[in-house]
């Protein structure tokens, strides 16, 4: 029985060319961008799930709470705090610091930077990273390392590692380490990332106040005990709070700061290990928004339905020449159940061809995709159980719901009336144009969407940010340099060159530059009774002349003043301060002596525009250990000029990378999410629409069929060939303008809660709409217009002698 | 074998109804052939689709040997058109994808027969009707009459004991009817098939034992 439905199926592609090549294309395409986008999706939803226990491991962050109810939530802690919960919270089984950066580790004549972690030695029985070789416990003593199995094999060149001393470059000095073992690569879908692990020890050695409290600036991670549960340890940890933080929080007190529900201005909350990639206060790794999985499986939903909606309406139409087939075996004995079952296995076949033909598409497309979206997948992920059985039922859903229902639909018809040749599809039109008009929702949605995203990235690129960002080249200093001595001769070798302008630097880059760190760091202290909070930035001479930064009052840092102890404040800070005239005045906080304000310039984007502009003071350390050099060099010929400076920058530091950017790419760098998102949508808009129309051209070819004599009658009785392609497009058209008229609002919707995220946003403009509307319609139009001006154009005595 | 008691068949139009079928008695023995005989839109065919199971009457009771048809579920209705009801059609209706062969078979495969024994049955009637040679070609391959040959082929091949015609030869020309219909003659009178068949043609209804003639609904 089942070889005849096969063998019936076989055939029935044969002949139906166009359908047959519309479902099985569109299904490939459908289910490949399903799979790579459910790929994605998996990834970012397994991430960090490899460790045990993982239910009791939780990052812990400070709330603060600020006059007027907001709160501002920091995963910054004290060095001291970690050894406190462990002593003092019941709740607490082991507790772990995490902090580090790139640095240059040099081993004989090989340097590279690599990403060096300093961790506590809990750190590797709380998470699951193995120590491969060598000794599990060399985090135990601050002379070791623990490398990792490709960092090794890059640093030692496939020799032995262990017992090798290598020097790694901390606080402008090379430091020696013995190589203590080796462990597994860390792996892709992980939050911590590094290359080197070392005690943190280390990190305690080079404070000047190990023990202070206000140098909040380490990641803490917590075990609870088996039956602690993180509510326990929250109120458990009220109490140390208040015991090492009690200055700070009368001060908040003091200064209005909104108690929370718990009637606390200051405490510590948990994020779970399995939240930590989608969470923005963690900051361990890079956050993802908790939406964008769900978007790539929303986005994969979208197209494999419209794919299937085209296989659902392509079924029903064929139903016309397939009724007599059905009818006649309802008439031979076959039960309702058998007929669906023989459809269905046809939906099976055409299916499974294009779930093979999506698997190989998606396989070589991988590489591109990897490329485009930034990503490291294989298709090892198609190893996992769930996965597979994953694929499998959404598989059986779609061969059901677009075979199944369209044959339940022609089953139930009257035997009689399809034996007569009766059939007349009413019902089944009403659902064919629901169907297109789903199909052409979501095509105006993706469109609409992918205009307003568009727009507003290329807003993010062009807002005027108040500082240079086409001229200036920011420079990362690294390999085994003395920043501040390489800033210097940096300076003097470049002092008259004719391309460069002005040469600066500071402790933070502006963007995001090519060593891929961006950092924060905020002050509070007093002043004249209320408290002040600031962004801090350090740098060297000539920083608003090399940015371009305009001064609204007194002057920049030049070498031609003796200057110490000065910084330049932003028009929020001095607004903060509640100053007319800063300049002059003085601020205090842990420096002595205080510092005097010498400048204020107006307030430029020092961050993504996703936030506002904080308050910021600019301070001038001349010997400063920078970590960016900041280059302004002459608009004639930036790349000359980029060569230029690298040429220099090699003979300062040989051994050292040059990571030189642009200010501008740095800008561009921060919306990579952003971009990745229009990315995803625009493929996944250009595919909808793709597979949208494909649908509508093979459902025109049937309704044009359908109406052959028709439009033959019509033609004899004098209609023009425009009158008849209109009276078949505006059925269709009618149907894209209900689409979207449904579409609008909704794109609207969900375009301005996104903008929301953005502190610095465009306002979605009524035409944009009407732009995206019209482009449907025109696309539809020309679809149909195939097959339209085909039937117009035809001998009219053709079309009738075949009834 | 076949008893019709007060059968009546209409279709609402507008307000009112269209009357097809007007209190019909009918009792068909076994091993009868019936001509049912009418003008066009007398209501032949509708008789013939309430016999076949095809249509339900709006009023009146159908026996079909002695059990209320109509009380039947929808599992044994089936069972009664795979093994007792066989139907052959003016327009032929075979199945344009599957070969000769092909389309007699699946009244068989309906029935879940071992394919030992199908292969046997279609093998006798494909020789029995002088068809072997066309067992691979399709439908569209083939002459009208040939076509309905394959058509009655198809009916009797699961054996059934009613085959119920309409108009079987109004595609043909009278060469081939006559042939059809001899064959129609041969399996009421060798096999002992009871046959009932609507027809325009006097000639054919000749080759019956009896002639029902219908008109506005009504047995005249």
């Amino acid at each position: 029985m089942f070889r005849n439905y096969l063998k019936i199926a076989w055939r029935n592609l044969g002949r139906q060319k166009v359908f047959a090549a519309v479902n099985i294309t569109g299904m490939t395409v459908a289910f490949c961008a399903a799979l790579l986008l459910g790929i994605a999706a998996y990834h970012e939803w397994t991430y960090d799930n490899f460790h045990k226990d993982s239910d009791r491991l939780f990052q812990i962050y400070t709330e603060e709470r600020l006059p007027g109810g907001k709160s501002l939530p920091s995963s910054s802690e004290a060095v001291p705090l970690a050894p406190v919960l462990q002593k003092e919270c019941a709740a607490v089984q082991q507790v772990a610091r995490y902090v580090g950066e790139v640095e240059n580790v040099q081993y004989g004549e090989r340097s590279m930077d690599l990403m060096v972690r300093f961790v506590d030695p809990s750190f590797l029985s709380m998470f699951n990273f193995p120590v491969l070789k060598g000794d599990v416990n060399a985090l135990h003593r601050a002379d070791q390392v623990l490398l990792t199995e490709k960092a090794a094999h890059n640093l030692f060149n496939n020799g032995n590692a262990i017992g090798k001393i290598v020097q790694i470059k901390m606080n402008n000095q090379l430091k020696p380490f013995t190589v203590g073992g080796i462990m597994a690569d860390v792996p892709g879908s992980s939050s911590f990332d590094f290359e080197i692990l070392t005690s943190f020890g280390n990190v305690i050695q080079m404070l000047d106040e190990p023990d202070s409290w206000s140098n909040e600036s380490y990641r803490t991670l917590i075990q609870l005990q088996k039956n602690a549960s993180a509510a326990a340890f929250e109120k458990q940890s009220r109490a140390v709070m208040h015991k090492y933080y009690t200055g700070r929080i009368s001060d908040m007190v003091r200064d209005g700061a909104t108690p929370d529900k718990g009637g606390e201005v200051l405490s510590l909350h948990t994020i779970p290990l399995r939240d930590i990639h989608f969470n923005e206060v963690s900051k361990i790794g890079s956050a993802i928004s908790r939406f964008y999985p769900w978007m790539l499986v929303i986005m994969a939903f979208m197209i494999v339905s419209i794919a299937a909606i085209n296989f659902i309406n392509l079924s029903m139409g064929r139903s016309f020449t397939r009724a007599g087939e059905i009818g006649l075996r309802k008439a031979l004995g076959a039960l309702r159940g058998q007929l669906i079952f023989q459809f269905w296995s046809e939906a099976f076949i055409i299916c499974s061809i294009a779930l093979l033909m999506s698997l190989t598409l998606a396989g070589l497309l991988l590489p591109g995709f990897n490329a485009m979206f930034k990503y490291h997948f294989t298709l090892n992920i198609l190893k996992d159980v769930r996965v597979i059985t994953g694929i499998i039922s959404i598989f059986l859903f779609v061969t059901l719901m677009a075979g199944g229902y369209p044959a339940w639909l022609i089953s139930g018809f009257n035997i009689v009336e399809v034996l007569k040749g009766k059939l007349r599809l009413g019902k089944s039109s009403f659902m064919r144009n629901t169907l297109i008009i789903v199909q052409f929702i979501v095509a105006v949605l993706l469109i609409s969407c992918t205009v307003v995203l568009w727009q507003q990235l290329q807003y993010l690129r062009s807002r005027p940010l108040g500082y240079n960002q086409h001229q200036v080249i920011s420079l990362p200093v690294n390999g085994n340099v003395n920043a501040a001595q390489a800033l210097g001769s940096l300076r003097s070798r470049l002092d008259g060159n004719p391309h460069v302008l002005a040469v600066s630097a500071s402790g933070m880059n502006l963007g995001k530059g090519l060593d891929g760190s961006e950092a924060n760091w905020h002050i509070g202290f007093d002043y004249k009774g209320h408290g002040v909070k600031m962004a801090m930035q350090e740098v060297s001479y000539d920083y608003a002349k090399t940015l371009d930064l305009q001064l609204v009052s007194g002057r920049d840092f030049t070498k031609g003043y003796v200057d110490s102890q000065v910084v330049i404040i932003n028009e929020k800070m001095a607004l903060q301060l509640g100053e007319k005239d800063p300049i002059g005045k003085e601020l205090q906080w842990d420096e002595k002596p205080p510092v005097k304000i010498v400048g204020v310039v107006k307030d430029f984007n020092f961050k993504s525009l996703h936030q506002d502009i904080e308050p910021l003071t600019m301070k001038l350390v001349p010997s400063l250990q920078v970590s960016y050099i900041f280059i302004k060099v002459q608009p004639a010929d930036l790349p000359g000029s980029m060569a230029i400076i690298e040429k220099v920058w090699k003979e300062i530091n040989p051994r050292g990378t040059f990571q030189g950017s642009f200010l501008d790419d740095n800008t561009n760098r921060m919306y990579k999410a952003e971009s990745r998102l229009a990315g995803i949508i625009i493929s996944s808009a250009v595919l909808a629409i793709i597979i949208s129309c494909m649908g509508l051209f093979a459902i025109a070819v049937l309704v044009i069929a359908q109406r052959n004599k028709e439009i033959g009658v019509r033609k004899i009785l004098g209609a023009s060939a425009a009158s008849i392609v209109t009276l078949i497009s505006v059925d269709f058209l009618k149907l894209v303008a209900v689409a979207i008229l449904i579409a609008t609002p909704v794109a609207w919707y969900l375009m301005n809660t996104w903008l929301q995220e953005f502190a610095y946003r465009i306002h979605i403009q009524w035409w944009t709409f009407v732009l995206s509307g019209m482009a449907a319609v025109i696309i539809a139009f020309f679809t149909i217009s195939f097959q339209s001006i085909r039937a117009a154009l035809m001998n009219p005595v053709k079309s009738l002698k075949t009834e | 074998m076949i008893q019709l008691k007060h059968i009546s068949k209409h279709y609402p139009v507008g307000f009112g109804k269209n009357e097809i079928l007007k209190d019909i008695d009918l009792t068909i023995f076994e091993g009868e052939f019936v001509s049912i005989m009418g003008p066009s839109g007398s209501g032949k065919s509708t008789l013939l689709h309430v016999l076949g199971l095809l249509e339900e009457p709006s009023q009146g009771e159908y026996l079909f040997e002695g059990e209320s048809v109509f009380r039947m579920n929808e599992k044994k209705r089936t069972q009664l058109h795979r093994g007792t009801i066989g139907f052959v059609f003016q327009a032929y209706h075979l199945i344009d994808e599957l070969t000769v062969y092909e389309n007699i078979e699946t009244p068989l495969l309906y029935k879940n027969m071992p394919s030992a024994e199908r292969k046997s049955r279609v093998a006798d009637v494909l020789d029995r009707f002088n068809i072997v040679a066309k067992k691979d070609l399709f439908p569209s391959q083939l002459s009208g009459g040939q076509q309905q040959l394959v058509g009655i082929a198809r009916a009797i091949v699961a054996e059934p004991r009613v085959i119920l015609a309409d108009e079987p030869t109004g595609n043909l020309h009278s060469d081939q009817a006559k042939e059809i219909m001899e064959l129609f003659k041969h399996l009421n009178e060798k096999d002992k098939i009871t046959i009932i068949q609507v027809t325009h043609s006097e000639l054919n209804a000749t080759y019956g034992h009896r002639i029902i003639q219908i008109r506005d609904g009504k047995i005249a």
